[in-house]
């Protein structure tokens, strides 16, 4: 197997090289035949990466310790289920991931390229392949994930505990191929750069792949919270780690390029401002990848310190220049279609979107660099850490939420503002009725009540627009579902993304209720004792305990009371292994429901709080300390996944043809793709 | 219709997926009754960073805030309340102690920074070099703000971009033929209607958004 994964990967170089080189070699001899040969080499080098993967999955599956990758991260201990994803647990593997996912996404990215980026099409192949070559270079010399053992001695390490959790299947790969797939919207502006495409061809190839990418890159970051929460044992979910923090700045700025790419649909501005955004996002996505593969910052969750962290910083380097080359080559070319009307329009609120974005992404960064400057200018270690975040992002991020509830109700190119009034006189009436609600109902967190505000802001923005349209199409003889259905088919972008909305909206409220509103216990007690938090009634009952190859796990079963009356027995573990000298706890988090729905399971119901108890440790004398933690408003964070990817899905729908009512206007409109290329070029 | 039948894929393994996690969980592991009664915790750790159900609420309050302050000085990164290890449950103990004896947040934090280095401390403190990590920011976002005033103010003159205007440097417009622009006049009124606010029932204040853009 080890040798069928290292024939695969050096097939595979070769044919990214070729396609990369050829295809630019092709369209610069004339030669149809060389580009065409270039591009299947290209979809090769995508199966001979698939079939490395598949290679040293089987290597996991069978036990295979002669290499010394698969020794290192899988033991004959460790349940079946893990084999098949240990591939990505350490940085040989997880690299071969990166490299495999991305050449596929390629593959499917060279293969839709839309006709109109025809031209294109071999630089697009050519920047592809250039980072896939990057990637397989780094694999075949610094990292070989099919190295032999260096003694093979039957025995293997095993993973690290604490990837042992389901979210192990999904975060890991959703979030690597978000952060490598934002070089594909990349390399879809960059071709058709350097091609001199530079009108609007590129860009519903540019929106779809940005959107794509972006969608993957949030669910990973949500799976990956919902993760740390149950297994960390602390009770949070973000703790603006530096790698939870280079994750967020790619899509931070990806936030911003969905919505500025829509000014450049509609009225053809914002052309170089996207450019520049796509480009950000991919260099930021560099950065990443440098920051976890043992870049110089410490963090809980990175690879370990490795020589590889400066090639990444090389490759970052060589990105940022390669696409400030290609930027300020094509300057010229890439002026607005036409001026901004008003200050109170939708393209100026996409503009302070964009700005507030970038803001956030900046102080990110800053935060993740400070203590390099101050290690080498001041020579003193310090740390940047949550509180530090929260003080400067919260209230940028507050203004994202409240201009989330000004900007949709603005219309395009100008607004008067009596109209503007009209539009914003019910959500700015409802977020204040909200914020008097609360603080009458005993709420007095000021920063709290104003986030509540503001999101009821947008909440009622959004129903106001849903409730106006909904009615129109009920004049029109349609019943209140269908009428809904029928506007949203009528503009998927904005629907989809008000849905979007909806779902930051039940985030947000998430975010609010368990950083304002926790409460927390850490206490020792004997079977049978109980404590009393808030209003629940936490009793210890008994230890239970199990002794396996790899690892003890004890179970602390608690039952939880409230009014005297039992609501949950719940059995969170502890478990600790050997060979790591390493502990991995797993929470019970049972969901105080707020509306009980008869039927459901309490996961489903509409949650009012977490209540969260993890045992932190198991004393001698029979005693069980418990952390035990009411997470308020927490199930609002997960259920914005669903509600989130549904929103994505119907922004990207392609609609059946016949509901496209606006096709006709559009496409008479010079700014939009299907003309801009007779017009521009 | 490859990019429709890509996209449909995309999205129905996504939705399914979701659907489909809940049943992932891991949580279903079984309690089973064993033999072996080690313990792995050392005993004295915990003894006294614990709250007794008679604490009072308002002084736990103050001791974890303190707690969120703090990093465990050998796992980096992680703040006390985050980390199990022994060495943050006696900063636990320690900073409770403190507190009970009446020193402030500033003494606590003092005492720690004195023993383990700033590095302790969460944040930065605002003091000396470090006050740049709290200026450089607001600094930053106000610079901003100007910029972005001014980017804006240059978009509304002409034909310019914005990141064009926010170096300093203007593109001389390019004026559109007036065929042309009649054309785009028409077609923008045409727009306008579906792209107001609810344009897509641009029916309800069709006469509004006519104003605006003939304006």
């Amino acid at each position: 197997m080890a040798d069928l994964g290292t024939m695969s990967l050096l097939l595979a170089l070769a044919l990214a090289v070729y396609a990369g080189v050829g295809s630019v070699a092709g369209v610069k001899l004339g030669s149809g035949d060389l580009v065409m040969s270039a591009r299947r080499s290209a979809y090769m080098a995508g199966l001979a990466l698939a079939v490395a993967v598949g290679a040293l999955v089987y290597a996991f599956v069978t036990h295979d310790f002669s290499i010394e990758y698969v020794r290192g991260h899988s033991d004959l201990a460790q349940s079946q289920a893990y084999t098949w994803v240990a591939m990505y647990a350490g940085n040989e593997g997880s690299l071969l991931y990166i490299t495999a996912i991305f050449t596929v996404m390629s593959m499917v990215a060279i293969y839709v390229t839309p006709r109109r980026l025809e031209p294109s099409r071999p630089y697009i192949i050519a920047i592809l392949m250039g980072i896939s070559v990057f990637f397989l270079t780094v694999l075949l010399t610094l990292a070989d994930p099919f190295a032999p053992a260096l003694f093979d001695d039957g025995r293997a390490i095993g993973v690290n505990p604490l990837l042992r959790h389901p979210g192990m299947f999904i975060h890991p790969p959703l979030q690597m191929a978000g952060l490598v797939g934002v070089a594909i919207p990349f390399a879809f502006v960059g071709g058709a750069m350097i091609a001199g495409q530079t009108r609007d061809q590129w860009l519903d190839a540019a929106r779809v792949s940005a959107i794509l990418v972006w969608a993957t890159l949030s669910a990973g970051l949500l799976i990956g919270a919902w993760w740390a929460y149950t297994i960390l044992g602390w009770g949070g979910y973000w703790s603006w780690d530096p790698i939870e923090n280079v994750a967020i700045m790619p899509w931070l700025v990806l936030t911003a390029f969905i919505h500025s790419v829509m000014v450049q649909k509609r009225r053809g501005m914002f052309r170089m401002w996207n450019i520049a955004l796509l480009s950000m996002a991919f260099v930021l996505a560099q950065f990443g990848l440098f920051i976890n593969r043992g870049g110089p910052v410490v963090s809980v969750h990175s690879f370990g310190a490795s020589t590889i962290g400066s090639v990444f910083l090389g490759f970052m380097l060589f990105s940022l220049l390669f696409a400030l080359v290609i930027f300020l080559w094509r300057y010229p070319m890439l002026k607005s279609d036409r001026p901004l009307e008003s200050f109170l329009s939708r393209e100026a609120s996409f503009l302070v979107n964009n700005f507030l974005f970038l803001g956030v992404t900046f102080v990110t960064l800053w935060g993740i660099l400070f203590p390099l400057f101050s290690e080498f200018a001041n020579n003193e270690t310090v740390t940047v850490s949550a509180p530090w975040y929260n003080q400067i992002n919260g209230p940028i991020l507050l203004a994202i939420v409240i201009l989330m509830g000004i900007g949709p109700l603005l219309p395009w190119r100008r607004t008067t503002a009596t109209s503007a009034r009209r539009w914003l006189s019910i959500p700015v009436g409802i977020s204040l009725a909200t914020m008097a609600l609360l603080w009458i109902s005993g709420v007095h967190e000021l920063w709290a009540i104003v986030g509540f505000g503001a999101l009821s802001m947008v909440m009622s923005a959004v129903m106001e627009e849903w409730y106006r349209g909904t009615m129109a199409q009920r004049r029109a003889g349609l019943n209140f579902a269908t009428g809904w259905w029928r506007m949203v088919s009528g503009n998927r972008p904005r629907h989809g993304g008000y849905i979007v909305h909806i779902a930051i909206i039940a985030l947000g409220i998430g975010i609010i209720g368990t950083n304002f509103f926790q409460q927390r216990a850490d206490v020792a007690l004997a079977p049978g004792e109980s404590f009393t938090l808030d209003e629940y009634r936490v009793e210890y009952v008994s230890t239970e305990n199990e002794l396996r190859v790899d690892r003890i796990s004890e179970w602390a079963n608690v039952n939880v009371y409230k009014d005297d009356e039992l609501i949950a027995s719940l059995a969170p573990w502890r478990a600790f292994y050997p060979v790591f000298n390493m502990a991995s706890v797993r929470a019970s988090v049972y969901n105080v429901p707020l509306v009980d729905i008869p039927g459901l399971p309490s996961y489903l119901d509409p949650g009012l709080e977490d209540l969260y108890i993890v045992p932190s440790e198991f004393l001698e004398d029979g005693r069980v300390v418990l952390r035990i933690s009411i997470n308020p408003a927490a199930w609002w964070l997960w259920v914005s996944g669903p509600i989130f990817i549904f929103g994505t899905i119907i922004a990207l729908w392609p609609a059946p043809l016949l509901e496209r009512r606006t096709v006709p206007v559009r496409t008479r409109t010079p700014s939009t793709p299907q003309t801009a290329s007779s017009v521009g070029v | 219709m490859s990019y429709a039948v890509i996209i449909r894929t995309i999205s129905i393994t996504a939705l399914l997926l979701a659907a489909t996690f809940p049943l992932f969980d891991g949580a279903s592991v079984h309690a089973q009754s064993g033999d072996t009664t080690d313990n792995v915790g050392s005993p004295e750790i915990t003894s006294a960073i614990l709250i007794g159900p008679d604490q009072d609420r308002e002084f736990e309050k103050r001791a974890q805030g303190l707690e969120k302050q703090l990093i465990c000085p050998i796992c980096p990164g992680e703040t006390l309340d985050q980390s199990f290890v022994q060495i943050s449950q006696d900063m636990k103990r320690i900073l409770r102690e403190k507190l009970q004896e009446g020193q402030d947040e500033g003494q606590i934090k003092d005492f720690f920074v004195a023993r383990y280095g700033t590095s302790v401390l969460a944040a930065p403190p605002r003091s000396g070099f470090n006050l740049m990590t709290w200026i450089v920011p607001p600094i930053g976002i106000a610079l901003g703000v100007v910029g972005l005033f001014f980017v804006m103010r240059q978009m509304r003159r002409g034909s310019v971009n914005p990141v064009a205007a926010g170096v300093g440097g203007m593109i001389p417009g390019e004026s559109v033929g007036g065929d042309l622009d009649d054309y785009l006049a028409e077609v923008d009124r045409d727009l306008a209607i579906h792209d107001s606010p609810g344009g897509d029932h641009g029916v309800d204040h069709g006469d509004e958004n006519d104003r605006s853009s003939e304006a």
